[in-house]
């Protein structure tokens, strides 16, 4: 059941809310004495197969919404950086791992939120595309550069706080789905 | 003029299990009936992408039915084909038909 849940939030990201509800019920009523590798492997794929379809309908826009992404988020993280860049001392500190997760990580969850709230049908989809781009970048880059400074604390610190920021985005994006979901459901019972 | 729908040879399949299954046709059931009547293992991306695209052409509509508990409460999506999806299916049959028209397939030869 919460398995079911979590895949529907998971395909409304790339689907409407009611083809996400009926998919992840399929899959449900299917899975029968499957394992949940089976289930989450085909909740991957049709989910990777309907993003891939929601991009070649509409590439410029799935792009445009992504940069907008980019944009915001980018901006909310300089803001979170520079107060620490400013005071040099506060720099691999504990004090600073903490604002800049508070900051970076809330900041990824309003641009997610921002980006489904501006346009429900292309939000969510660039949220995804900024997260899997984001990521990509951090582990080239990391594996590009890859010495032994790299595998220092504060490296493996600063590296995992910038890395899990596409948790909070996705979280965002799936939170003002869900919101425009329930809007949309209950505005024909008014 | 009004171009004609032209639809793809896996849309047709699909058009023509939702046709078989009458008012019990959604995901599960689709993908059941391509097996079985039509020999194809369907990835479920691809069938609902698919949905999803002849949705969009206007070809099928769909509908939500009751939660049940053996779904985790969530609805099925039943699928029903338009009277446009049946007049660009009928005409892809026609073009299969006047093609087919003089070829002795079964035999693998020309006739």
């Amino acid at each position: 059941m919460r398995e079911t849940s979590c895949a529907q939030r998971v395909l409304a990201l790339f689907t409407s809310p009611e083809c996400a509800e009926a998919i992840a019920g399929d899959f449900a009523e299917a899975r029968g004495d499957r394992s949940a590798a089976w289930f989450w492997w085909q909740v991957l794929t049709t989910a990777t197969a309907l993003g891939g379809r929601a991009i070649a309908t509409a590439p410029l826009a799935s792009v445009g919404v992504a940069a907008l992404g980019v944009l915001q988020f980018g901006s909310l993280a300089f803001a979170g950086f520079a107060p620490v860049a400013m005071f040099p001392a506060l720099l691999s500190t504990p004090a600073s791992w903490v604002w800049l997760s508070v900051t970076w990580w809330s900041g990824a969850f309003f641009t997610g939120f921002t980006l489904v709230s501006l346009s429900p049908a292309r939000g969510a989809l660039g949220s995804v595309l900024l997260a899997l781009i984001g990521a990509a970048l951090l582990l080239v880059s990391r594996l590009v550069g890859l010495d032994g400074r790299d595998l220092h604390i504060p490296n493996v610190v600063f590296w995992s706080i910038t890395t899990f920021t596409a948790v909070p985005l996705l979280a965002g994006a799936m939170a003002a789905r869900s919101r425009v979901a329930s809007v949309a459901t209950a505005a024909p019972a008014r | 003029m009004a171009t004609a729908l032209n639809l793809g040879e896996f849309e047709q399949l699909i058009l023509l299990a939702v046709l078989r299954l009458g008012d019990g046709a959604y995901g599960v059931t689709i993908r059941a009936e391509l097996a079985e009547r039509g020999g194809r293992n369907v990835a479920p991306g691809a069938l609902y992408t698919a949905l999803e695209r002849l949705e969009a052409k206007r070809v099928i509509t769909s509908r939500m039915g009751d939660p049940t508990p053996q779904r985790g409460g969530r609805a099925k999506r039943y699928v029903t084909v338009t009277p446009v999806g049946k007049e660009a299916l009928a005409r892809a049959v026609q073009a299969y038909e006047r093609l087919l028209d003089g070829l002795d397939l079964m035999r693998g030869a020309h006739a």
